[in-house]
């Protein structure tokens, strides 16, 4: 029994991942042996922590059968309106539960525009990605706010000396999430809704209800990642370019978790974040030409789905060898 | 099946985004692409006066210091047309605001948020509306479109940051521009007259160059490359290493990681210089050298105005001690009197600023060299360069 | 030399079904030919084989003397076939010169098109038609019937000499119906070979000259339109031994008090539907495909917007907004389309039967995985689903099996569901546990359960169920105890006009 339990997991598609996450390291290391030293790897954690926040809410999204693609503009908003509430004298702790409550307020607005006025989810968050751009940029005339309280810089410590802060919330977060979106209700109607939402509608689960949970959760989130960012930062930035929410879908899909929903967890999440972090790091230590990098980042995504869909269709094979021929329909006159 | 399409449409999406987020990025108070081949080399003018104030020569004018009574006219109305806002652009609007209650003009900022083809056409219905002078910025790729379409029109333009060069490498429009090599020479020679002062009488073999580069724009990469030959002149032989956020984001968030990565690849490098072409990555780049507990073997300078007074504005006295300046009221400042030259008609386009007159220009090039600044003096620095516009900042 | 078409033997085998079994039959020239026969009784893909969709299994197609082989659609057009769908094939953006010169616009000697020409032909098809339609207008602006007959003059132009409609009239007006009645006349006398399939017994007396009976894949009949008339063609259409399936059925005997009341119900498809329920009922909801009773379950189930009329349910009057709540109530609905509609594939038997109790399997937020396990083994055990685990996927499951989870999701011992409506449970089932399924309906109705039946099976319905509503066009037509009900009489309500 537990030695098929061992196998289950062994054959798994989070293995995979984790095979190539050692390969990678192994070849990496090779080329310079001070790759992973103690000092990159605090900063690679740090790296993996605002992807994995951003994937933890993107992820489950996902997961439920939508798209967010405004959690870029919601991270860099979280951070902005933190500095500035925090500079405006707000004691930091009350400055990030009102920036928490921004992201909330964001992510109903999302919500709203899916769920009610019925708009496509990827016009959608694309908007109000834009509006809330709009918003950063004529807030601060495009400059970067400092946050000169120290306490706030809770981002850039470390823990036992080489797991930063953000690296603690994020696995916290994993886990909690994890545990949510397999042992509660709400988690098991997230697969069902997104897995296929007509027949959970029909079966007495609300797809409305789920998915505005759902784009409120990834908001604050977004904003949530801001904050840290901000602290590890000292500074929020209105307009730095950021490709987190793309990194996120990325290490997302990677994971395991289908683009197309009703698939994957937290676990996968995890490892996937954690594969295109060392995988960038590593070539980040190489001080390769910039689209080197951005030529491997795209053959790692095209190996890892390539894999995945090979291990599909294996599956598949197993199954149309044994479905009888029953399932056939009658063809109508 | 179709879930490997989707999948396949993911990849092409997620390439097609980063590939349009590497192209046009609001930050580029760059420009002034690389010297180009026709002109002469390093037309590095007189530095010694940094202020923007010139003393020109008698029959020169474009000055801050023309014989004009401003308040005898009307108010000019002057458009400031940028390709995509950032924090200068915002500085830049900001001293020319201040400079328009002293010198009686009014000022409108407008901007192609980075869409290029935005910025071509709105650039037609500004000039239309004939304004009584237009300062604008570009990106180096647009140049030769953009200065012949300025050519076509009445109103007075002037091209701050960029050359507004044609296709043969002509100046067709007067513009302010940096000397980018001169930029990254003058951090590294900063660099070199203050280490000691800061880590005692080492040897010199010991001390690496790390230039911190967004490689998609060749204006900011010739500043590493200037600090890069300064460095193998002083110090021949030293290790030098590379870091380029293009294959991340403009970011300081980019900064961090990608220095983070070499420094703890490079154990073995006792001191580091670390110089950054642009400034956000520099903040980053600060925090990871932090976050190593490395900030007493590293000084970082970079190039900019505009985050680093804010960080020792906010108390910040750490291991990135100085920055190039790009002073906002030297640019708008020498832009503004210039257009006043050509609104007023004291002088045309070839006849404005003669002294920065190139063989094979049809206008003047304005090379606005600045200065290092450093905690001790940003404040002192800035507001002199104001005052020498007439304007008095706190 | 008279043109004609000729069937001869065709044969098509799907898996589980024999489709069409060695149909022979000869359209000729200048004649109109319906094809006549229920749901599943092989029109459909008799005509498929026609058009060069798919091909048969053995027999041949014979077109004037000529055995033709159509391995592609292109191939049928290149003989001369042309088939007009229920679905319109035009393109609604294009003009009406360019939908009928579809894929053949002539061209000019410098290769460009020649428009002259075009026009010319055009307005000459028009004249041929009679119809006032302007050649330049883009063909998804017409109405319906227009965008129809510029199918049939594409056909026309394409010189096909047989022209086949399938169900042409089912979004017609009346006055439109006679335009294209006069439209086949035209075409019969330039000789074309048409074949008409429709369910409108009146249509098929007015327009068509013969008319082949198919059931079950088979012809059973050919008539002359004049020679006959509408009983006697239904009758060829039922009638089938249906052995001891139904006899051995333990029924329910003992029928309660009404459950429920369903009053002018209107929605954008049902048209005044009003029926009582009983309880222990199990209550069969016959009719065509299209008849609306699809569209009664749903709306009873709350899962589509009713514009007018009452429910009333377990004495109490009722407005459900999402099937949340009808569920809530006590009903429960297995949806038309299993795998589209009733399952989430990639998910657990235990999790696609636990959908709807979620709540009564949690303590607080947790779920609590014994009782899951223990209500999903039961529904297993109670339908003898054939699965080695719980944790299989769905989708690994045969449609008997995943059908027998569905219904395990509705009466497990943790819902208390009083209505329970079946929409073509048995469809793509095979033999052995269709016979299961309508034991457990009637397991069902013994229980206390009310149960509606619906099926395009004719003797499956009227087994089945203890008395069967008759549905066309939206509205009920008729209601017919079991005693009473044979194939003929619910098939002529559901074919009424």
């Amino acid at each position: 029994m537990v030695g098929r339990r061992i196998r289950h997991i062994l054959k798994s598609k989070e293995m995979i991942l984790v095979l190539i996450s050692i390969v990678i390291i192994i070849i990496f290391r090779l080329v310079n042996p001070n790759f992973l030293s103690v000092g990159s790897l605090s900063g690679i954690m740090q790296a993996m922590s605002l992807t994995g926040i951003i994937a933890v809410g993107i992820g489950t999204l996902l997961i439920g059968g939508s798209i967010d693609l405004s959690a870029s503009s919601v991270c860099l908003f979280g951070g902005v309106l933190c500095a500035l509430l925090i500079r405006a004298n707000v004691p930091w702790g009350l400055a990030m539960v009102i920036t928490l409550i921004a992201g909330f307020v964001i992510g109903v607005i999302n919500a709203f525009l899916i769920t009610k006025v019925k708009m496509m989810p990827f016009i959608a968050t694309i908007a109000v990605s834009n509006v809330l751009s709009g918003i950063n940029l004529a807030v601060t005339n495009a400059q970067n706010v400092p946050i000169p309280v120290e306490s706030f810089w809770w981002g850039g410590k470390l823990v036992f000396g080489i797991f930063p802060v953000p690296f603690i919330i994020m696995t916290l977060l994993m886990i909690v999430y994890a545990f949510i979106l397999n042992k509660t209700q709400f988690g098991r109607n997230v697969y069902l809704v997104g897995g296929n939402m007509t027949a959970a509608r029909l079966a007495g689960v609300n797809p409305k209800k789920i998915h505005t949970i759902l784009y409120i959760n990834s908001s604050v989130l977004a904003a949530f990642a801001g904050i840290v960012l901000a602290s590890r930062m000292q500074s929020a930035a209105p307009q730095s370019q950021s490709d987190s929410q793309l990194n996120a879908l990325t290490a997302a899909i990677l994971g395991g978790i289908a683009f197309t929903g009703g698939a994957g967890g937290m676990a996968g999440c995890f490892i996937g974040v954690m594969l295109f972090s060392f995988f960038n790091s590593g070539l980040n230590s190489l001080a390769l030409d910039a689209y080197w990098s951005l030529i491997a980042s795209g053959c790692l995504l095209i190996i890892a789905l390539t894999v995945d869909y090979f291990n599909e269709l294996s599956r598949e094979k197993n199954l149309k060898v044994k479905k009888p021929a029953s399932a056939a329909k009658k063809e109508g006159a | 099946m179709k879930k490997f399409i989707a999948l396949i449409l993911v990849l092409a999406m997620s390439l097609a985004l980063v590939a349009c987020g590497g192209s046009s990025t609001g930050k580029e108070p760059t420009t002034t692409g690389s010297p180009s081949p026709s002109a002469n080399e390093t037309p590095s003018q007189p530095a010694e006066t940094p202020s923007g104030s010139e003393k020109p020569s008698t029959g020169s004018v474009g000055y801050v210091t023309d014989d004009v009574d401003h308040w005898a006219r009307d108010p000019y109305h002057i458009v400031y047309y940028n390709y995509a806002p950032s924090n200068v652009t915002f500085q830049i609007t900001d001293a020319l605001e201040k400079l328009g209650e002293v010198y009686n003009f009014t000022v409108e900022q407008l901007s192609a948020n980075g869409d290029s083809d935005a910025y071509v056409n709105n650039l037609h219905t500004i000039l239309l509306k004939e304004p009584d002078g237009l300062i604008i910025d570009i990106s180096q790729e647009l140049a030769s479109r953009v200065s012949e379409i300025c050519t076509e029109y009445d109103v007075p333009v002037i091209c701050v940051f960029n050359k507004a060069e044609d296709v043969n490498g002509c100046l067709l429009i007067p513009s302010v521009i940096m000397d980018q090599e001169y930029n990254g020479r003058t951090q590294m020679e900063f660099l070199n007259s203050v280490y000691k002062d800061y880590w005692g009488d080492i040897d010199r073999s010991k001390i690496a160059l790390l230039v911190m580069d967004w490689s998609s724009n060749m204006d900011l990469n010739q500043r590493g490359v200037g600090a890069k030959k300064r460095f193998e002149e002083l110090f021949p032989g030293n290790k030098f290493f590379y870091g380029d956020t293009a294959s991340d984001s403009l970011s300081a968030e980019a900064g961090f990681n990608i220095s983070n990565s070499i420094l703890s690849a490079n154990p073995d490098v006792e001191y580091w210089f670390i110089v950054s072409t642009v400034e956000d990555v520099a903040l980053g780049t600060a925090r990871a050298v932090e976050a190593l507990g490395r900030t007493d073997r590293v000084l970082i300078t970079s190039s900019g105005a505009a985050i680093l007074p804010g960080e020792w504005d906010a108390g910040y006295n750490g291991c990135w001690i100085a920055n190039y300046a790009v002073p906002p009221f030297m640019y708008a400042g020498v832009a503004v009197f210039g257009l006043f030259a050509l609104i007023d008609g004291r002088a045309t386009i070839e006849t404005l600023w003669p002294e920065y007159h190139q063989e094979g220009d049809k206008a003047a090039r304005y090379m606005a060299n600045a200065e290092m600044m450093t905690r001790d003096n940003y404040k002192e620095y800035l507001s002199n360069i104001a005052r020498s516009f007439g304007v008095e900042i706190s | 030399m008279s043109k004609y078409l000729e069937f001869s033997g065709i044969s098509k085998a799907f898996p589980g079904v024999q489709a069409l079994d060695n149909i022979s039959f000869r359209a000729e020239s200048g004649r109109v030919l319906a094809l006549l026969g229920e749901n599943g009784a092989g029109k459909s893909t008799l005509l498929k084989i026609l058009s060069g969709d798919i091909s048969p299994d053995s027999g041949s197609i014979i077109i004037n003397g000529k055995t033709q082989v159509f391995t592609s659609p292109h191939q049928a057009i290149q003989a001369g076939v042309s088939v007009i769908y229920q679905e319109r094939q035009i393109v609604p953006a294009l003009s009406v010169i360019e939908n009928i010169f579809c894929g053949d616009l002539p061209k000019t000697r410098f290769g460009m098109i020649d428009k002259r020409t075009l026009r010319r032909k055009t307005e000459e098809i028009l004249k041929v038609f009679g119809l006032p339609i302007d050649p330049d207008e883009p063909v998804g602006r017409l109405p319906v019937a227009y965008q129809q007959m510029v199918e049939v003059m594409k056909a026309y132009r394409r010189n096909s000499d047989i022209i086949c409609f399938d169900e042409p009239t089912a979004p017609l007006t009346d006055s439109e119906i006679n335009v294209l009645f006069d439209i086949i006349n035209q075409l019969k006398k330039e000789g074309k070979i048409i074949i008409y399939v429709s369910h409108r017994l009146a249509e098929i007396f007015k327009v068509t000259d013969d008319i082949v009976v198919l059931k079950d894949g088979k012809l059973v009949k050919t008539f002359k339109t004049s020679e006959t008339n509408q009983q006697e063609l239904i009758r060829a259409m039922v009638g089938r031994d249906v052995g001891d399936t139904y006899k051995n059925l333990k029924r329910n005997d003992k029928i309660g008090d009404v459950l429920l009341e369903v009053k002018d119900l209107c929605t954008d498809v049902l048209d005044h539907v009003s029926f009582t329920l009983r309880r222990g009922e199990v209550l069969g909801l016959a009719g065509l495909v299209g008849a609306g009773r699809t569209e009664v379950a749903r709306a009873i189930f709350g899962a589509d917007r009713i514009t007018s009329g009452e429910i009333i349910f377990d004495g109490k009057k009722v407005h459900f907004k999402e099937p949340k709540d009808a569920i809530k109530a006590g009903i429960a609905l297995c949806p038309e389309d299993r795998k589209d509609q009733g399952l989430v594939l990639f998910r657990s038997i235990r999790e696609n039967t636990t959908m709807p109790i979620l709540k009564k399997i949690s303590k607080w937020i947790f779920i609590n995985r014994q009782e899951e396990r223990k209500v999903t083994e039961e529904a297993v055990t109670k339908f003898t689903i054939r699965t080695p685990s719980i944790n299989k996927l769905v989708r690994e499951l045969s449609g008997g099996n995943q059908q027998k989870v569905i219904l395990g999701r509705w009466t497990n011992s943790l819902i208390q569901t009083k209505l329970l409506i079946l929409d073509e449970p048995t469809k793509g089932i095979d033999v052995g546990t269709k016979a299961e399924i309508y034991q457990m309906v009637c397991d069902f109705a013994r229980a206390g359960l009310s149960v509606i039946f619906i099926s395009s099976e004719l003797p499956e319905v009227i087994n089945v169920a203890d008395r069967i509503i008759v549905m066309h066009n939206g509205k009920i037509t008729g209601s017919v105890l079991r005693e009473d009900a044979t194939e003929e009489n619910v098939l002529s309500l559901a074919m009424l006009e």
